[in-house]
This record gives C-alpha cells, sequence and structure tokens, in this order.
C-alpha cells in the first residue's frame, strides 16, 4: 500500500511538472490553434478568420507611411541615377576592379571606413550612446595602430568592438524627427528630408572633407565610393531585376533600412 | 513493486525532452535543418559542374519549397488588395510570384556558394511566430539575413525574409500597393506574366518560340527569324 502511494504521489508530481513545463513553454494559442485545427469542419470559416487577423498584424508591422509629394522629380533623379551607375560608375568600378586584386580593396574599404570615426563618435555622444561611443573608441585606435592606420581589421574578431555605426540622420531620428517626406538626391540616391540635413552634418564630421584644396577632397570621396562599388557590383542589378517597380522598391528599402538603423 | 522507479524513470524520459525544447527552438531547428540541407547540396562537388546545375536546383526547389510557404507568402504580399481579386486570380498571382521568388532566391544561393552561414538567436515574435537570426559572411562582409517562421497546422514555415533590415514581403507589398493604386489586378497578373517569362526565357526561349509558330503561324516564325 505504501509502495502504491509513492507511485501515485509520483506520477502526480510527474503530471504537473509535465503540465507546468508545457504550459511555460508552449503559450495557450499554441496549444489551442493545433487543437482547434485538428477539429474539421469549419475550415473555410476559420481561414477567413485566420486571414483578417493577419491583416491586423500587417497593419501593425506596416512601415510608417513616408510622403513623396515629388515623386514625379524623384523618379526623373531615379532614373538619372540609374542611368549614371550604368554609363558611368560601373564601368569605372569594373576597370578598377580588373586591376585591384580584392584583398587590396577590403583593405581601402576598412580604411574610409576607420577615418569615418568622427562621424559615428559624435553621433553615439548625441545618442547619449556612451558605451558604444567608448567601443568606437576602442576599435578606431586598435585598428589605426595594430591595424596600420586601418588598412586592416583585427577588431572584426571582436564583436564587441564592432558597435552598428550611427550618423546624423539617425541621431535626428532618435531624437524624435520623422522622416519627412521621401527625396532621390542625384548620385547619392535615395533620402529623405531629415537624413538630407543629416547628411550635411555627417560632411562636417568627415576628416576627408577638410582636406585641402577641395578636388583633393572631392577626388578621396569619389575613390570611396568607386571602391565601394568595386565590391557591391551586382547588389543593385539584383535588387531592381527583381522588383516589377523598382522606383517604389529602392524607396521601400531605403526606408525600411533606415528604420532597423535608427532601432539599433 | 520494484517496477515502480523503472516506469517513474519511463515518464521522465518521455516528459523532460518536451519540457526542454520551447517553440523557439523549434524554429531554430526548423530554420537550421533547411539552411544546412540548402548549404550541403551547394558545396556538394558533384553539383559544381554546368551540367548538373538543373539537377541542383531543382534540389534546391524542393528544399526551398519545404521552408517556405508561397500560399502564406503571396496572401501576405497582397494584403488588403486580395479582396479585389477573383479566387482564379489569386490562385495564378500565387503561381506566378511563386516561380518569381523561386527564380531570385535560386539565383543568388547558386552564385554564393563559399560563404558561411552563421546561425544567431531564435526569438519569439508572438504566440506562434518566430524570428531566427542569421549571418551570411563573405569575404568583405556580413550580411545578416533573417528568417520569420509561423507555426500552424502542427508544422513550421516560412513566411518571410528578411535581408539587412529589409523585409522582403513589406518591399513587394509596397510595390503591389503602388501598382494596384492605379491598375488593376488582372494588369498587375499581365506584369508577372511578363516578367517571370522574361526571368526564364533564357531556358525556354526554344521551346516557347515553337508554340508560338504553330499558333500564330508563319508570320511570327519570319520575324524570329529576321532576329
Amino acid at each position: 500500500m505504501q509502495g502504491n502511494r509513492t507511485a501515485l504521489i509520483s506520477f502526480i508530481l510527474v503530471f504537473i511538472f509535465f503540465f507546468a513545463g508545457y504550459d511555460a513553454n508552449y503559450p495557450k494559442a499554441f496549444a489551442q490553434e493545433t487543437s482547434v485545427f485538428t477539429d474539421t469542419g469549419e475550415d473555410s470559416a476559420l481561414q477567413d478568420e485566420y486571414d483578417e487577423w493577419i491583416d491586423d498584424l500587417e497593419e501593425e508591422e506596416s512601415a510608417p507611411h513616408v510622403r513623396d509629394p515629388l515623386e514625379k522629380l524623384n523618379r526623373g533623379i531615379f532614373a538619372f541615377n540609374d542611368f549614371f551607375y550604368f554609363k558611368v560608375l560601373k564601368p569605372v568600378a569594373r576597370g578598377y576592379r580588373f586591376i585591384t586584386p580584392e584583398p587590396v580593396r577590403v583593405r581601402v574599404n576598412n580604411f574610409f571606413y576607420n577615418i569615418g570615426f568622427p562621424v559615428r563618435f559624435v553621433n553615439d555622444i548625441l545618442q547619449i550612446k556612451f558605451k558604444r561611443a567608448g567601443q568606437g573608441t576602442c576599435r578606431f585606435v586598435f585598428n589605426s595602430t595594430v591595424g596600420i592606420l586601418g588598412f586592416f581589421n583585427p577588431a572584426q574578431k571582436y564583436p564587441w568592438l564592432n558597435p552598428p555605426p550611427e550618423d546624423t540622420g539617425q541621431t535626428f531620428g532618435t531624437w524624435g524627427i520623422g522622416n519627412g517626406f521621401y527625396i532621390v538626391l542625384p548620385i547619392l540616391g535615395p533620402s529623405t528630408l531629415r537624413d538630407s540635413v543629416g547628411l550635411a552634418g555627417d560632411y562636417f564630421l568627415q576628416p576627408v572633407s577638410y582636406v585641402k584644396p577641395f578636388y583633393i577632397s572631392l577626388g578621396a570621396r569619389s575613390y570611396e565610393v568607386v571602391n565601394k562599388t568595386s565590391l557591391s557590383i551586382g547588389e543593385y542589378e539584383d535588387l531592381k531585376e527583381s522588383a516589377l517597380d523598382p522606383y517604389t522598391a529602392f524607396k521601400d528599402a531605403y526606408i525600411q533600412y533606415r528604420e532597423k538603423a535608427i532601432q539599433e | 513493486m520494484k517496477r515502480q522507479p523503472v516506469i517513474i524513470l519511463l515518464i521522465f524520459f518521455f516528459v523532460i525532452p518536451v519540457s526542454a525544447s520551447t517553440p523557439a527552438d523549434g524554429a531554430f531547428d526548423f530554420v537550421s535543418t533547411s539552411v544546412d540541407k540548402v548549404l550541403t547540396i551547394l558545396r556538394d562537388p558533384a553539383c559544381k559542374e554546368e551540367s548538373t546545375r538543373e539537377v541542383q536546383r531543382q534540389k534546391l526547389r524542393t528544399i526551398v519549397e519545404t521552408l517556405f510557404d508561397c500560399d502564406e507568402i503571396s496572401r501576405r504580399v497582397l494584403g488588403r488588395n486580395r479582396k479585389s481579386f477573383t479566387p482564379e486570380q489569386m490562385d495564378e498571382f500565387s503561381d506566378l510570384f511563386t516561380r518569381l521568388l523561386e527564380k531570385i532566391y535560386l539565383d543568388k544561393i547558386q552564385k554564393y556558394s563559399d560563404e558561411k552561414v552563421i546561425y544567431g538567436k531564435a526569438t519569439m515574435l508572438s504566440e506562434n511566430k518566430a524570428e531566427v537570426e542569421t549571418n551570411v559572411v563573405t569575404a568583405s562582409k556580413q550580411i545578416p539575413i533573417n528568417y520569420r517562421v509561423v507555426y500552424k497546422h502542427g508544422e513550421w514555415s516560412g513566411y518571410d525574409v528578411i535581408i539587412e533590415g529589409v523585409s522582403l514581403v513589406r518591399n513587394y507589398r509596397s510595390q503591389f500597393n503602388k501598382i494596384l493604386q492605379k491598375k488593376t489586378p488582372e494588369d498587375l497578373l499581365q506584369q508577372l506574366r511578363e516578367k517571370v517569362n522574361k526571368e526564364e526565357a533564357p531556358t525556354k526561349k526554344a521551346a516557347l518560340l515553337k508554340e508560338n509558330c504553330i499558333t500564330t503561324g508563319g508570320e511570327f516564325c519570319r520575324e524570329t527569324a529576321q532576329l
């Protein structure tokens, strides 16, 4: 008898354990949903309900609507940028890629990223992200010394040394300033009113901007762009190819991308 | 009497695995197994040659089809707009859009075979939805690719991919919204048809041309001969 009682108690305990575990890990709706779907018969009604439920979710998920009052002009500039990419930037970047081995191009890219440190640092501070400002500083010092002027990227191995980069547009975003409206800038590409003002801020924080005379500064910036493009030939083409309305696809991608960057 | 500890032990054996795996783990396992399968096929040296490319593609297609629920994705990209679609139009849309996505996705992954995939964490987004983070590491950078999966009818399936913070579903939805503001579902379908056929053209062009010759008679043939 004694043995039987212990067995019973153990069974109960085990079952409580079982359901406690089940309940904690599988939320109620989870269990409900599966049981509902095994009940056949009202499938179509359920399906409709389910669809509407998805609609609600979509509503929550969907991007904050960014107005596009300059759409006609923007589409024109978009077409020009497309032309510029295929006729000027891409051929130049391909020629450059042909004569420059990939490791060199990666290092040049590292160098330019490294000297953009003031932009990230000042914006970390403006967003009260002191820890990141510290991490960014460590990265800058480490890569500038051990990484020989930033051409190498030894910091890459340490995730904590790679905080997501911040810029002035993102700072405005974290301050609660909205996108304003969508703008396509000549050559620079998709932007918004807020981010265009941000770009001006970034310009003043970029060391390259202070190089004199101005044409050397401009040359350096252009070289940075060509070098970067040489590492990502095909990305623009892929996104354009996969789109049914490329203008809208790029607009939406830009807005989603910036939203994510501001959240980080 | 002596058997009881054994029974209890046995019960524990059944219970512990259940309580140890959370829904997020399930989502993670679902995504990682599928992605691992894709990687195995991509890295299979037998599949590297040009001649086996189509075979490889077919294999990849079956895995991709289990990874993504294309009907769900089609519904989501249309959003509220699907109310203006008839069931037949909806079916055709689903079919065309699936083909377009497959084409884009397979082209992309067949290009990248030597990249490493690092799995991140899986988080529950809601009661039955989860997001699984992965990072694709290339020579010059890391590309974060997150899979969104939903638990439905007793299994997981993917309903969105987020590449560098850009949701594929949201991106297509914004395009379809834009197109449907001014055009009818039929126009959209026509645009999709042209897109898919253009994309699939290189392999099917010859067959298509032949078909057209039979249906439209000699004129078309002469035109194409001139081309």
